[in-house]
């Protein structure tokens, strides 16, 4: 800039957001339900980054996590069981402007929409997934879920699930052309905010695994990590997810983790001693999908005809 | 729409679009267009300026970031914080002026601003910067751009209601007093009345009360001599003295009857008494402020009556030759406080003892301001000359001299308009000539207080009136107010072209101050200047080239301050896209071509039209010799700084030369040492190897060996010393093959096998010889 100095130019937009900006509907999870945290950090960071509320936008599948968009004040797309990320990506492909957030479930993503999952992180599209982990199929009375853990009892299973639960962070590392995967906890909201920023801020699909209680229907399932923090490993690194002292107090156990390591981030998911939190991987130069749907957006309608016409030009006789 | 962060500076518009470099047509090279360029730059400005170019609203490169004045960010208005009890003559100016953004963080932290005030205070400045035309009670400012600003922001009933707390709390923060001052033609008077009723109130209160102790001190003298006269020793004067309880006790008139038999000192004779009475009498009765509490401003009439109406503290006359009448006005305000000094001088030394009237009576009559301290001069109103840079280089020239050579402390402030100059001849074009400088006129003084500076930089500004104002001399503001003559605004807004006068070498900043001490590198501050050791200030400048980003560097130079001027739009061309480089060259390169390469050529400099156009401007001769004028002025001042001195190269220079002469000459030193040192432990080596061999040798017992060693017979009946010969023979010719410092164990191996060689029966004869 002029020697003047950057601070001499004053471009303020003329409008300013709080919280009640974004604030839509009274959220009607359970008390104590996780989601309430996840909707709470997510409007702080529209808040934070002063988002327009009409440039976000929310998309959700079927679940108790898919109410999100009806308790965000934006615009907001609650589709089909399994189906929020093709309606994501769709609406990403001519209006990559918009600040994407797509909340679904471990039942949405992982089992009915686990086609769409997987090329979903492979178009990588900017958005921030947040998948709202909570082990069972909530809306429906606890039906079991891909991460339902072996031997929890449900409706389908009463004597317990039978299989091993799905590790969505394991399967999401091997997903060609992954660029964010992590994993945080909703009852650490300084934790869940940062990761969610974090992914925010990457240009790219990122992939946030969120621990959610259920309070009703499996209050049990993280209550140990809940209760003994030293059960979680808490990775970091100054190309992770920002550490804040607060979290680095309760979560003694650390490891200094580079998310450009892939190989790494794939032994830390596979481990079993603890449960680790933090950003597993990640990417900035994948390629993005939308560089290619998006071209030719700036052509007006008259510059777009003129197009059409050289190429069929080209099939004259 | 543009997104803001909380957590990003505020910055300029990101998304807002680059200049972009026009594409050459496809047929390039156009000659009869280079030279009409060439015939424009030679022959002189056109008579009027190009319909299209005007059209253009073409603004120098760097400053197309600054086309949204709104969006201008500067300092103004600045705060004004009331007088504080103990101020300090010449202290920083943060604390009682500030910048209106520093103002606002200073006091939204007094304040302990929430949230929702923190990262709304760019908004609420811009409301008070865009509704404060006149100076105006900050507090009462602050609460109108707060409510405008709610108003605006239409937040949720729970935020509007945090924010409107927390801005009441931020207006209950403002000292009471202080005032907003805007940028006008008259800020730079506003600035000097702030700072120096500030100082003067300091040294006043100093003095009133060194006045009040002198008066007491001589009250008490003269209660003391009372005592000593006779009249004093009556029985009534002696039953007050003591009251009415001693009365009870002791015998006033008997006391008053032995009083007086011993006493030590008489009283004061009774001119000394007259003359310390009416001393004392001045000084109770004197203060130096129970005159005119004005300031006097004596002008040349060359700035609008309109812009000094409403200025408030300021005695304003207009006068022809106002630096005359400042000296005059000086002189009598002078005389009347020298009559103070004097009661005050006197009254010190009667209460001292040191009075001698023939000594001390005709320096008190003799006493005027050349005879005051320091913090005296201090104590007389300030006198105010205000002109314009066109009366100091006409008709005003020799007054000023007179005065700044006179010494008398009044301030001369100078406004001045840094395209413009001053000394030019009326009707002339005023590039032609070099340009007439009254700041280094003042300096020329030698002994004035001179400052060039801007209402752009407003904390050099009013540091330099504190300096001037601790100092005992006269001094000289040279200013450049950011307005045209008779009130206009140029482009860009007053603040902008002010800045932009200083960063390209048009109106330099600098302080020159002659008691702080004997050399230039004391005396003059240059250091509010842009890239002081360059020519020009040179800056990125972002622009888009066939789609792609890509970064140019530009120098600021006087002529793209020129193209803010209209009045200078005759001096520049547009240059069709397409002009090969080779014919055109930047302006700073181009005043550094020898003028026989620099003929051929035409000088450009790059501007950006409305549309966001890069283009270029080629210029006329004589805006390209302004240029050349004020670089070097601009090198001149940068040398009496130190910056660029040749003496100083030169000396550096030969101190290099003579260091590395001298160290080459050690090193070679040393290398014939050591090459010598290496010769003598080679011949050391090869002889006592040689000696170890011999003895080892002969200590042989050939008889004893089992196979005789051929030859070894044959060095029987040899002396030692042929022997040792032959030996070092040996080791010399096995030295020659191997490499210097070799093990010498190995030397003697081959030494040896030399020598069976060397006494082989049938060589002995040849090899001995």
């Amino acid at each position: 800039m002029f020697g003047l100095g950057e601070e001499c130019i004053l471009d303020i937009p003329d409008r300013y957001f709080t919280l009640e900006n974004y604030e839509g509907g009274v959220a009607r999870w359970c008390p104590a339900c996780g989601d309430h945290a996840v909707l709470a950090a997510v409007q702080r960071i529209c808040r934070d980054e002063q988002l327009p509320p009409e440039k976000v936008m929310a998309v959700s599948g079927i679940g108790c996590s898919s109410r999100f968009p009806h308790y965000m004040h934006a615009y907001g797309f609650h589709g089909l069981h399994g189906r929020a990320l093709p309606v994501a990506c769709g609406i990403k492909a001519r209006r990559p402007d918009l600040h994407m957030w797509v909340a679904t479930g471990d039942g949405d993503c992982c089992s009915i929409g686990a086609g769409h999952w997987i090329h979903a992180v492979r178009y990588n599209m900017d958005m921030t997934l947040m998948v709202f982990d909570n082990a069972v199929y909530g809306l429906t009375k606890k039906q079991t879920s891909p991460t339902s853990p072996r031997g929890m009892a449900t409706n389908t299973h009463p004597r317990g699930a039978w299989l091993p639960p799905l590790d969505m962070i394991q399967a999401t590392l091997g997903f060609t052309n992954a660029s964010f995967v992590a994993r945080t906890v909703d009852w650490n909201p300084l934790h869940l905010y940062q990761t969610l920023e974090a992914a925010y801020h990457h240009k790219g699909l990122s992939f946030v695994q969120i621990l959610q209680r259920c309070p009703t229907y499996t209050a049990d399932v993280f209550l140990e990590a809940q209760q003994h923090p030293d059960r979680v490993l808490l990775m970091k690194h100054e190309n992770g997810v920002k550490v804040d002292d607060a979290v680095g107090r309760i979560y003694k156990n650390q490891i200094e983790h580079d998310p450009a390591n892939l190989h790494e981030g794939r032994e830390l998911a596979e481990q079993r001693e603890r449960i680790a939190i933090g950003l597993f991987y990640r990417n900035p130069d994948a390629p993005r999908y939308e560089d290619y749907t998006a071209q030719g957006m700036e052509m007006d309608t008259a510059a777009k005809l003129q197009a059409l016409e050289h190429e069929m030009d080209r099939f004259a006789i | 729409m543009q997104t803001m962060t909380s957590k990003t500076p505020w910055t300029g518009p990101e998304a807002g679009p680059l200049p972009v470099l026009a594409p050459a047509p496809a047929a390039s090279g156009d000659q009869e267009t280079l030279k009409t360029l060439r015939r424009f730059h030679l022959a002189g400005p056109l008579p009027e300026p190009e319909e299209a170019w005007l059209d253009m609203d073409i603004l120098p490169a760097l400053l197309h970031p600054y086309r949204d004045a709104a969006a201008v960010r500067s300092d103004y208005p600045l705060a004004l914080l009331p007088e504080t009890a103990e101020p300090a003559p010449g202290e920083d100016t943060a604390g009682f002026c500030l910048s209106l953004p520093d103002f606002l963080q200073s006091m939204a932290a007094r304040a302990e601003s929430p949230r929702v005030l923190a990262e709304n205070l760019p908004r609420l400045e811009r409301q008070v910067r865009e509704g404060t035309e006149g100076t105006a009670d900050a507090r009462t400012r602050l609460a109108e751009a707060g409510t405008a600003l709610r108003k605006t922001l239409a937040l949720a009933p729970a935020s509007d209601g945090e924010l409107g707390e927390a801005l009441d709390r931020l207006a209950a923060a403002v000292p009471e007093g202080t005032v907003l001052l805007p940028l006008t033609e008259r800020t730079p008077l506003e600035l000097f009345h702030h700072a120096a009723r500030r100082h003067l109130r300091a040294a006043q209160e100093v003095f009133r009360r060194d006045l009040r102790g002198i008066a007491e001190k001589g009250r008490s003298l003269l209660d003391a001599d009372d005592l000593k006269r006779p009249e004093s020793r009556n029985p009534a004067r002696v039953q007050g003295s003591v009251g009415s309880v001693g009365s009870r006790f002791l015998d006033s008139s008997a006391m008053a009857g032995m009083m007086g038999k011993g006493q030590g000192s008489g009283p004061l004779a009774a001119e000394l008494r007259a003359r310390l009475e009416q001393a004392v009498r001045e000084l109770e009765d004197e203060t130096p402020t129970s005159g005119s509490r004005l300031f006097t401003l004596i002008h040349d009439g060359s700035v609008q009556a309109g812009a000094l109406s409403g200025l408030s503290g300021w005695q304003i006359t207009e006068d022809e030759d106002p630096c005359a009448a400042a000296a005059r006005r000086f002189d009598e305000t002078a005389a009347a406080l020298a009559d103070t000094l004097r009661a005050r001088r006197l009254a010190r030394l009667i209460y001292d003892g040191n009075y001698d009237p023939d000594r001390h009576d005709v320096w008190l009559s003799r006493l005027d301001w050349r005879s005051f301290t320091r913090e005296e001069l201090q104590l007389i109103q300030p006198i105010v000359v205000l002109i314009s840079a066109d009366h100091a280089a006409r008709r005003g020239l020799l007054s000023l001299s007179r005065l700044v050579l006179s010494g008398r402390p009044v301030q001369v402030i100078l406004f001045e308009q840094p395209a413009r100059n001053p000394g030019a001849e009326a009707g002339s074009d005023a590039l032609t000539g070099f340009r007439f400088e009254p700041a280094y006129l003042g300096v020329s003084h030698r002994e004035a207080w001179v400052q060039q500076t801007t209402v752009a930089r407003p904390g050099h500004l009013l540091r330099g009136y504190l300096a001037a104002l601790a100092g005992a001399r006269t001094a000289l503001h040279v200013v450049a107010h950011g307005f045209e003559p008779r009130g206009g605004r140029p482009r860009l807004g007053s603040w902008l072209y002010a800045g932009a006068a200083v960063e390209s070498r048009a109106h330099p900043c600098f302080h020159y101050d002659p008691e702080a001490g004997n050399s230039w590198a004391r005396r003059l501050d240059f250091s509010e200047n842009p890239s002081p050791e360059a020519d020009w200030p040179v800056y990125p400048l972002a622009v888009k080239d066939g789609g792609a980003e890509r970064a140019l560097s530009l120098p600021f130079t006087f002529a793209d301050f020129a193209l803010l001027d209209p009045g200078y739009a005759r001096h520049f061309r547009l240059v069709p896209p397409g002009i090969p480089d080779a014919e055109l060259v930047p302006l700073d390169r181009y005043l550094d071509l020898p003028e026989e390469t620099a003929v051929q050529k035409v000088p450009v400099v790059w501007g950006v039209d409305g549309r966001g156009t890069l283009c270029r401007m080629a210029l006329t001769r004589q805006m390209a010799r302004a240029a050349a004028d004020r670089l070097g002025y601009w090198r001149t001042l940068q040398e009496l700084a130190g910056l660029r001195n040749e003496y100083v190269t030169e000396a550096a220079a030969r101190a290099k030369t003579e260091a590395e002469a001298a160290a080459a000459a050690r090193i070679e030193e040393l290398e014939a040492a050591h090459r010598g040192q290496l010769e003598r432990t080679e011949r050391r080596a090869t002889e006592d190897a040689v000696n170890r061999l011999t003895a080892a040798l002969m200590e042989v017992d050939v008889a004893a060996l089992a196979e005789p060693v051929s030859g070894f017979e044959t060095l029987a009946g040899r002396s030692v010393d042929d022997v040792a010969a032959m030996l070092l023979r040996a080791v010399q010719e096995s030295t020659l093959t191997e490499e210097p410092g070799g093990p010498t164990g190995e030397r003697i191996d081959q030494a040896a096998e030399k020598l069976l060689e060397l006494i082989d029966p049938d060589r002995l004869e040849e090899n001995a010889s």
